[in-house]
Order: structure tokens, then sequence, then C-alpha cells
């Protein structure tokens, strides 16, 4: 296992940089101008040459982009047009603030969706499963800014249960968790329905009821075993997005988090900014999904990893 | 066993709700509770810089007019009051002599750099800082700017030939001279932007490219900390040489909240000053509130307008197709869709700006007229179709709309173009790039000078009907140079009425915006050019 | 794990009442018939797309026409009116209207961008789950890029380089969801592939394409079924962001998930009926597809009895 995860860390490097490659050229191939960042709206045609100039952005592209890896090697991601801050500095600050959001509504979409998906599978067809669906999809079909919105008015405009946004203390950190978990909890118990359903209707199953085996035993010895497939590889997606920063929650409730910051990058195309961005998201994209793919080979022996 | 997972699946439910209920309710409990003696401010974004050689959206405008000073700046009041120039830094308005192209401005003796500085400001620090805003080194946008060329030996300094500027003339330690080639009245608007702020040379040269997180200079408020995309706390200046000034003592700015945020927070005490203005569906819903005396208004001074490119088919060389357009549009029906947060247009010049005709009209709506023209033109009916570009925003979404329809009634089908703010920036005023293009322009001091030649003249940067007419032009030189005001101001209402004959634009509505502050806030008002003046506002108890 | 493969090919069929034996289209009919959530599902569903391709007749009005009278003099929108059975948006245009002809926006959108990512996800992530080697590495790693980039920023870039319309935002919302099915077939057909019966399969020599469609293919049903259907909020909720940004559907054409989006302001719940409808809209839409979804991949499944 240790070599194929190295192999995939390898390979992961390999990603990263055909994703710095697309994201650079698409990037410039937004028609916007990165120097008027910096020289706002009024600026004049000369000092929009000036500025271009100073930053390199009127060389060609291919030179370009080798100055942008040169400087990365070291470590160094440039200084965001649109910001007078420099780009490391910039994510790095504001990436603990998407990790607790992000952990918190991870936490939040399984608490909510596990155990209905199961209540469903175990009792398909039956209310629990009908009412289960309508509630996991209520959340799922509302879009986060509407949800984010409503919970933000009911439970800290309203009734001050919550604080209005921001991120002070542990309290702050319920809304938006809760707007992600409510929206993405459909996910799991729709996924975790579909695979216990197919699982119990096996025949190895329906042999092992007929030994006389508990249905507790049943299913968590050996439905859950099976089902949780694809519940992890959607933790692994949600896991890798949720930490390249969720932009939406994150406006709602004013989150410091990454999300916003990536968001304005691409409205404003400060390239230097998207491409950070971009490339620290993509990091824990390809590290969620390896870890996801290790966690399936574990759970599964029979999995051979390549 | 299923029993046992229903159990565990209503228990968390429940504990869910039993900790939300439970948590005590601290009103805004996580929020701070607003602190005597310091003004809460929040924007939706981050201030892109502070260095006020650098800065150039109303925003950073805020945190730098509060942080520097300039050697005449604008009377803190509302409205027309507001646009009135006023000694800054100098101890009074300048002595102007040599037929209106000398300015000669004595220093105040007892202004101070904020600490850990502390040392006097000298007429030095003023050449210095302004040469530094217009230097090609700094990457600035006053490079070769426009507002700066009128001063002797900007063209040596900017080629590289010079390494001052000889126009700025140090007499002595605390009297400062402008030398101009031609007389502009202008020139004292220019002074008062952040661009000629006095910043001290030590700092600069020590921090670099930090300076700008790191920033000191001589006003009411000096930079406490700046935690990029959270918040900026502004203390009191010790050294600040207005006593009883500012009358709180402390600021904080948080950014990254979103408007509407702003107003739930504002609404329950947590928050003084929204910093972005409140959208139309918003201020609709404040109206009918509790809140409305808390919303205030401020006329803008600025112009939304449709630009035909006049180097593009189909406007090109067609003025009955222009004029077709500008009779086709129903403005009264866009103050409608703007809820009446408008100044309707029918000319160049803003009516909230001094010097304009506030009864100007020109063409009116009349879309049989229109048919007429469009017919004169050229153009039978669903004949020409063409696309317009815009900014997405609410308010751009509904005008857009209407003015789609309004072009559909007389046989002209719109197809529409709704994109970012960068994006349109970059395409409209690059020649060949947008035909049609319902844009903006927004002042940069109140003077008729900074809404033609930076936008419709021959040689303008940001002219996004590609407008050119030499008459203009001369009438423009001479009116930029002119020393009679009142004479001056006929002038550009003359150029006025010459660029409307042409019909380079419709010119539809001037913004009137909505600010809406916390009750905590006793005299609020907004600045025609700052809009928010931290060090005047008095907080309640 | 121990356990006898199921047998797809000789249906274990427990005839109760029926004597004769049907025909699959016979039995997955029989199947849908008897569940509760095929019917709901139809009824929300075909109340969708018949409200879709009967705009035209149903609707009181125009979707695009700004009516002088829709709204007040100071530009609020009116709540419901004899003229206006849901009243009308902050332009004058009718509620109603906007609803109905949306549905053919969304439904086009939605079924199409989805319709592509799935098949788009199914393929790829069968043939490196399958085949492994180097199309599995190739497929992986393409996912991984394609799940780091920022779906917003190409849309950026295309819409720049294009203009808005609705082949983009299809393309659009394709490119950016297949990566999710990808890798939810990929771990499904990894692990199903080491079942016993696939080797038994590959030991009596059926070829590889008919192992992967007649046994592998209907356990991915369940997945499948979830994403597909699932998919069809999200779309209309992206393109909804995508509106916001200006890089939906050109203006003024309606969609549900601009119009929601437009609406969803905490202090202007007063005009409610703008968020209302069109929420409402989109959760029985998507409730109608997955209760569908739900009663076709219990009435495929070849296990069902």
């Amino acid at each position: 296992m240790l070599a194929y995860a190295i192999r995939r860390l390898l390979w992961g490097v390999l990603v990263l940089w055909g994703v710095s490659l697309i994201t650079f050229v698409v990037a410039f191939a937004v028609p916007a101008d990165p120097a008027r960042l910096i020289a706002g709206i009024h600026a004049s045609r000369a000092a929009l040459l000036n500025i271009r100039h100073a930053y390199g952005l009127d060389q060609p592209l291919p030179i370009q982009y080798l100055h942008y890896l040169q400087h990365l090697v070291h470590g160094d991601l440039g200084r965001a047009f649109s910001l007078s801050e420099d780009v490391l500095p910039a994510i790095l600050d504001r990436l603990p603030a998407t990790a607790v959001l992000a952990g918190a509504g991870l936490l939040f979409e399984l608490a909510i969706g596990l155990p209905i998906g199961v209540l469903a599978g175990v009792r398909a067809h039956g209310l629990p499963d009908r009412l289960g669906l309508l509630f996991t999809l209520i959340g799922f079909s509302m879009p986060p800014f509407v949800l984010g919105n409503l919970l933000l008015f009911v439970f800290a405009f309203h009734w001050s249960v919550f604080p209005l946004g921001g991120a002070e203390g542990p309290t702050s950190l319920v809304l938006p968790a809760l707007t992600l978990g409510l929206g993405g909890a459909a996910w799991y118990s729709r996924l975790l329905r579909g695979t216990l359903l197919d699982v119990l209707r096996t025949d190895y199953i329906r042999t092992a009821r007929a030994k006389g085996l508990s249905w507790r035993r049943v299913i968590v010895k050996h439905a859950l075993r099976n089902a949780v497939g694809p519940v992890i590889t959607q933790i692994g997606l949600d896991l890798g997005y949720f930490l390249g920063g969720v932009v939406v929650v994150e406006s709602v409730f004013a989150w410091p988090g990454v999300g916003k910051l990536a968001f304005d990058a691409i409205s404003s195309d400060d390239v230097n900014l998207i491409m950070g961005t971009v490339l620290v998201g993509a990091v824990f994209v390809v590290l969620a999904n390896l870890l996801v793919d290790l966690g399936q080979a574990w759970l599964d022996p029979r999995i051979r990893l390549e | 066993m299923s029993r046992a997972r229903t159990i565990y699946a209503l228990a968390s439910i429940l504990a869910l709700l039993a900790a939300a209920v439970a948590f005590p309710d601290r009103a805004g409990a996580g929020v701070p509770a607003l602190p005597t003696g310091t003004i809460t401010a929040a924007f939706s974004s981050d201030f892109s810089t502070l260095d006020p050689a650098i800065g150039y959206d109303p925003f950073s405008w805020t945190g730098e007019h509060e942080i520097f000073d300039t050697l005449v700046g604008y009377t803190n009041a509302p409205g027309l009051t507001g646009t009135h120039l006023v000694p800054d830094l100098a101890a009074a308005m300048p002595k102007i002599s040599f037929h209106g192209r000398w300015y000669t401005f004595q220093l105040r003796h007892d202004v101070r750099f904020a600490p850990p500085v502390n040392r006097l400001v000298t007429a030095a620090d003023v050449q210095y800082s302004i040469e530094r805003a217009l230097a090609k080194s700094t990457n600035g946008p006053m490079f070769q700017s426009g507002f700066f060329s009128p001063l002797s030996g900007t063209a040596a300094f900017w080629s590289g030939k010079a390494k001052h500027i000889r126009g700025i003339h140090v007499i002595n330690r605390f009297a400062i001279q402008f030398r101009l080639d031609s007389p502009d009245l202008a020139f004292l608007d220019v002074l008062t932007l952040p661009f000629a702020a006095v910043v001290p040379r030590e700092q600069v040269a020590r921090l670099g490219k930090h300076w700008a997180d790191h920033v000191i200079g001589t006003g009411p408020y000096m930079l406490q900390t700046w935690q990029h995309g959270r918040q900026m706390i502004l203390v009191r200046n010790p050294n600040y040489f207005r006593r009883g000034f500012p009358i709180e003592p402390r600021v904080v700015i948080q950014f990254g909240v979103d408007p509407h945020l702003q107003i739930l927070r504002a609404e329950k005490s947590q928050l003084d000053l929204p910093g972005n203005e409140v959208t139309g569906t918003d201020y609709l819903a404040l109206r009918r509130s509790s809140f409305r005396r808390q919303l205030y208004p401020v006329k803008d001074i600025g112009v939304w307008y449709i630009a035909m490119n006049m180097q593009m088919a189909p406007f090109k060389g067609n003025l009955a197709l222009r004029r077709a357009f500008n009779m086709a549009i129903d403005k009264g029906k866009l103050f409608r869709l703007l809820n009446g947060r408008a100044i309707l247009m029918n000319g160049i010049l803003p009516p909230t700006m001094p010097g304009a005709n506030q009864h100007f009209t020109y063409y009116k709506y009349n879309p049989a007229a229109a048919r007429a023209e469009l017919a004169k033109a050229g153009y039978k009916p669903g004949q020409l179709s063409l696309p317009m570009l815009y900014i997405s925003n609410p308010d751009q979404d509904r005008a857009a709309d209407a003015i789609q329809a309004d072009l559909a009634n007389i046989g002209v089908k719109i197809s529409l173009k709704p994109v970012s703010s960068d994006t349109a920036y970059n395409l409209v005023y690059t020649p060949g790039k947008s035909v049609l293009t319902l844009f903006h322009w927004g002042q940069d001091y109140p003077d008729p000078s900074d809404f033609v030649d930076p936008i419709l003249t021959c040689t303008a940067s940001n002219n996004a009907a590609f407008y050119c007419n030499s008459t203009v032009d001369r009438l423009a030189a001479q009116a930029r140079a002119d020393t009679n005001t009142a004479r001056r101001f006929a002038t550009y209402r003359r150029i006025e009425r010459i660029i409307m004959g042409d019909a380079p634009w419709v010119p539809l509505w001037d913004d009137i915006f909505y600010d809406f502050h916390g009750s905590r806030v006793t005299n609020f008002y907004v600045h025609p050019v700052w809009p928010f003046l931290y060090d005047q506002y008095r907080l309640k108890g | 794990m121990i356990g006898l493969p199921p047998l797809p090919a000789a249906e274990t069929e427990e005839s109760g009442a029926e004597s004769a034996p049907l025909s699959f289209r016979g039995r997955v009919w029989r199947s849908l018939r008897r569940d509760p959530s095929f019917w709901i599902g139809a009824v929300l569903v075909g109340g969708v797309v018949l409200a879709a391709l009967l705009a035209p007749l149903l609707a009181p009005h125009d979707p695009n026409t700004q009516f002088d009278d829709g709204i007040t003099t100071l530009g609020e929108p009116l709540g419901h009116t004899a003229k206006f059975p849901l009243g009308t948006d902050f332009e004058g245009r009718d509620l109603l209207s906007r609803l109905l002809y949306g549905a053919r926006l969304s439904l086009t959108i939605s079924l199409l961008g989805n319709g592509l990512a799935v098949a788009l996800g199914v393929l790829l992530g069968a043939s490196a789950g399958w085949w492994r080697g180097w199309a599995e590495r190739l497929i992986m790693r393409a996912t991984d890029v394609m799940l780091a980039f920022p779906s917003l920023l190409l849309a950026l870039a295309l819409v720049g380089i294009e203009g808005p319309s609705l082949t983009i935002i299809i393309v659009v919302i394709g490119m950016v969801s297949w990566t999710a099915v990808c890798r939810v077939t990929y771990g499904q057909v990894l692990a199903l592939r080491e079942r016993e019966w696939i080797d038994a399969a590959r030991a009596t020599g059926i070829g590889s394409l008919r192992i992967l469609l007649r046994h592998i293919l209907p356990h991915l049903t369940a997945p499948i079924a979830v994403y597909a259907t699932l998919g069809i909020a999200l779309t209309v909720v992206f393109e909804g962001s995508l509106a916001y940004l200006g890089l939906g559907v050109p203006p003024p054409t309606a969609s549900w998930g601009r119009m929601i989006h437009d609406a969803a302001d905490p202090n202007a719940l007063l005009y409610y009926w703008l968020l209302l409808f069109p929420a409402l809209a989109l959760l029985l839409t998507v409730l109608g597809f997955n209760f569908l979804g739900d009663a076709l991949r219990d009435a495929l499944d070849p296990r069902e009895r």
C-alpha cells in the first residue's frame, strides 16, 4: 500500500502541473486585463501599459508561464493584483477557517444523511423511507444561498440564537455548517439507501438471515461494509470540494474562508490569485481522492491496488 | 436494529435542536456587542490597498482619506456644499498668479506625521509625495495621467529625462509653488485627490512593498492593524493637527460582509455603518419598515448612458440611427424600475455637479419619431440586430431588459450580453470590441472637465463611444484653461449641446444611492466625494 | 465474504398469482404499477414536462413583457391579482408565465447537461475500473484535474470567448458534473470485478463487454440513478448561480435558477412569492425525478421479485 500511495503522490504532482497549465491558459483567455485591477477603472492607456510591462503581463504567455513555474518551485505564488497581499499568505491566512467549516459541514452531512440512509434502506418503501427522502431532498433542492439566508434570517435575526454571520466563536460555525449539511445530506442518504437495498436483496444476506443472524449483525457486519463504497467516494469528493472553499455559504455568513477569495479572484480575473487558489484547491482534491482510494482498498481487501 | 436506528436518528436531530435553543440568547452571540467610542463599519470586499499613490476606487479612498491629507480638501458637508474647496494641509487657499498659472501654497506649521515618524511635514514632503505618485517606477494609475499633465516638466519627468518635475517648486521649508503650462481651474480639484496625499519618504523607503500594509500619514486616524479579508482597525492619530477630531477614537472596518448581512446587522445594532449602498430590493423593503429613518439618500455625481460606438457599423456616420436610439428610450419607465433612485438625464453633465444645466433637454421620448429616424437611417423594422454589453447587476439587469424592450418597440432587435465588471472595462475601452454598451462614468472630482476630457475627447482613454469632434476638443481645452468660472461653465454647457447634437450617447440617469446606517450614529451624512467621514461622526452615548 | 452469485440469466421467478411468465417489459411495468413512488414521480414529472411543453397555451401572458401595470409607481412587484395569478416580478413581468416558460429552460438544461455528464462519467469510470492499467491511470488523473479545476473559471472563460448561450451552459454543466459520476462508477466497478461470480463468468469465456453490460452495469444502476436524479436539481441551481454572474442564458429568458437567485434576499421576504413559487417548482421537479428514478431502479433491478 505504501508503494501505491507514493506512486499516486507522484502522479499527483503531474496532475497539479496539468491543472496549473490549464488554469493559466484559461485565466488569460478571459477577456479581462489584470493590470486594470491595479490601475483602476478610470486608468489611462499609458498607465495600463506601464503596469502591464512592470508585471511582465505583456510578455508571451509561454514565457509568463515559465516565470510562474520558476517562482512556484521557490514557494512564491506572486502578488495578488486585486489586493495588496502576496498570494500564498493570503490563501494560508484563510485556510484554517475553510478547514473548520469543511470538517463541520461534512460532519453535519454524515450525521443527517447516514442515519436517514440506513433507515430508508432497511425500511424501504415504508414511511421512514418516504419522509427521509422528502427531508433530505428539500434541503438538497434548495440552493445554498436560499437555505443559508433562510437559516440566517430565522435563527440569527428573528430569534437571536446564533450570531449574524462572522467567525467569532463556535456558535457562528453552526449555521454555515448546517447549511452545508442539509444541502449535501441527500447524497449520503440516497447513496447509502440505494446500495443498501442492492446488498440487502442479495442471496447471501437472505442466507444469513435465514441462518438466524439478527438484523443488526447483518446490517453492520455485512451490508454496510459493502454498501459504503460510494459513500466514501462521495466523502472524498465533498472534502476536496469544500476545501477549495464554499463561496456561497462563506458569502452569506461572512465566513472568512478561501472560497470568497477564489470567487473574487475569478470574477476580477486576478490571474495570480486564480492560479494560487486553484493550485491549493487541487492539492486538496488530489489528497482527498488518494485517501478515498486507499480507504476503499482497506475496507475491501479484494480490491487490488495497481 | 432498525428501531435503534430510528432512535439514534431522532436523538441526533433532537440534540441538534437542543444545542441550538440552549445557547443563551445574547444578542449577536459571538459578534462582540458594539463598544462605545468605536465606529464599526463593514464592506463586502477588502480594500485593494491603502497606498495613496495606487488606490483608485471609492472604497480604498474612504480609508486613505482618513489616514492621509492633501494641500486642499472639500468642506465636510453633504450635497453641493461638500464640493467647495477649503485648505487642508495648506494654511490658506493658494495665491494664484502669473495669469492663473502659478499656485503658491503656504503650509501649516503644525502638521506632523503620525507616530512613530512624528516629524513635521514640509514642502519637500509634498514634492516627494506627488512625484512618487506620478513616477513610472511606482506603477500606479497616475503615470502619464491627464490630471497632472498641466504641471510643467511632467513630460520630461515621465520620459525619464528629468529626475524631478520642474513645475513643483519648493520655495522654502513651508512654502511650495506649482507651475502650470497653462491655466487650469480644475487643478485645485486634482490636488484633493489622494494621489496628492503627503507620505513620509523614510517609511516608504524602509518598507518597500509592505508600505501599503503599514501606512503612516497625517490624517485624523492611523492604521493600527490590517488583517486582510477580515478587518482593519484605525485609531486616533495623537499628532493630528485639528483639535477635537476625530470625534470617536477608534474605527473597526470589517471585510467580506455581504450587503444583505450588513443591513441585518445594522438593524440589530451590531453594525454602525454598512459600507455598500443598499440594493433596490432592500431599499423597497426598508422603506416600509420601522428602520426607514436610517436610510440616507445620496445623489451621486455620475452618469449611466448607452454608448454607441462611432467607429463601428452601424453607428459610424449614421446620425439618424443614433438619434433614433435617443428617442426610443422611455426614461420614465427606467425611473420606476429603479424605484425612483435616479435623476433622469438628457445630457452629459450630471445635474448634481457644479456648473451643470439642471434642466437640460435635447431628445424627447417619442417612439413614432424614433421609427421615422430609423427609416431615415436606412433600416426597416426588424432588420437591425445588435448585441448590447453591460455589467451584470440587479439595477442594470432591469434597465437592460427595459432598453431591449424599448428598442424592440421601434424595430431594433437587441441581444443582451451581461458580463463581469472587469471584462466590461477591458472590452469597452478597446477599439472594435463593443458596438453598443450600457455603461457608467463616475466622477474623480466634481468639475465638468472630468466629464469631458477623459471620456469625450479625441485622445481620451475612456471613450466608450470613440467620439471625436475637433470643435469639442478645442472648446474643452479652452474651458480647462479659462480662469473665469462662470464663463468656463458656460463653455461646458455649450460643449454638452454640441455633443448631444452628435448623439454619441443616450444619456439615461444619475444614481441616487441609499446608505443605511445604524441607530448609534447621531450625525450621519454622506459626503459627495468621500462617502464616509469617520472622523466627523458622533456616536450616541 | 461468502456468497453465491445471483444468476441474472435465470430469473428466479416466484410467480405468485400469475402463472404465465411475463416478458421483461411486462415485469418492469408490473413492478412500476405497484410502486406508489412511480405514480407520485410520474405525476410530478409529467406535470412539469406538460407545463414546459404547453407553456405557450397555459401561460396567461408573454413571459418577457414588462407590464406598466405590473409594478407600482416605485417599481415594487405585485402579489396575486386577477391579471397576474401568481404576482409579478420587479420588472412587471407575470410570474406564472415565467414559471411555465422557465420549466422549458430548466428541463432542457438539466436533462441534457446532466445526461451528458452521466453518460460520460459512466463510460469513463467503468472503463477505468474494468480495464485498469493505463486507461485507469489516465482517466482517474483526468478526473483529478477536472475536479480541481473551478467550474466557474471554465464558465467565465467559455462565455468570455463565445458569449452566453444555452449550448455553453449545457457543455459547462456536463464538463463539470461528469467527474463525480466517474469516480463513483470507478469505485463500484473496482469492487464488483473482484467478486467471485465475475471470475466465474470470465472463466466460462464470456467476453469483457458482455460481462460489463450484463453483470456489472445492473449493480451500477443504484448510484447512477442517484447522480442522474439529484444532478437535475444541481444543474438548475448551478444555472442560477451562473446567471447571477452574467454567465447564464442571456436575459430576459426566464429560468428558475435565476429567479430563485434574484429573490433570495433575507431583507425582502415581504415579496415572498418571487422566491416561493420558483423554489416550490424546483422542489417538486426534483422530488418527481427522484421518485421516478427510485421506481425505475427498483423495477429494473434483476433481482426484484
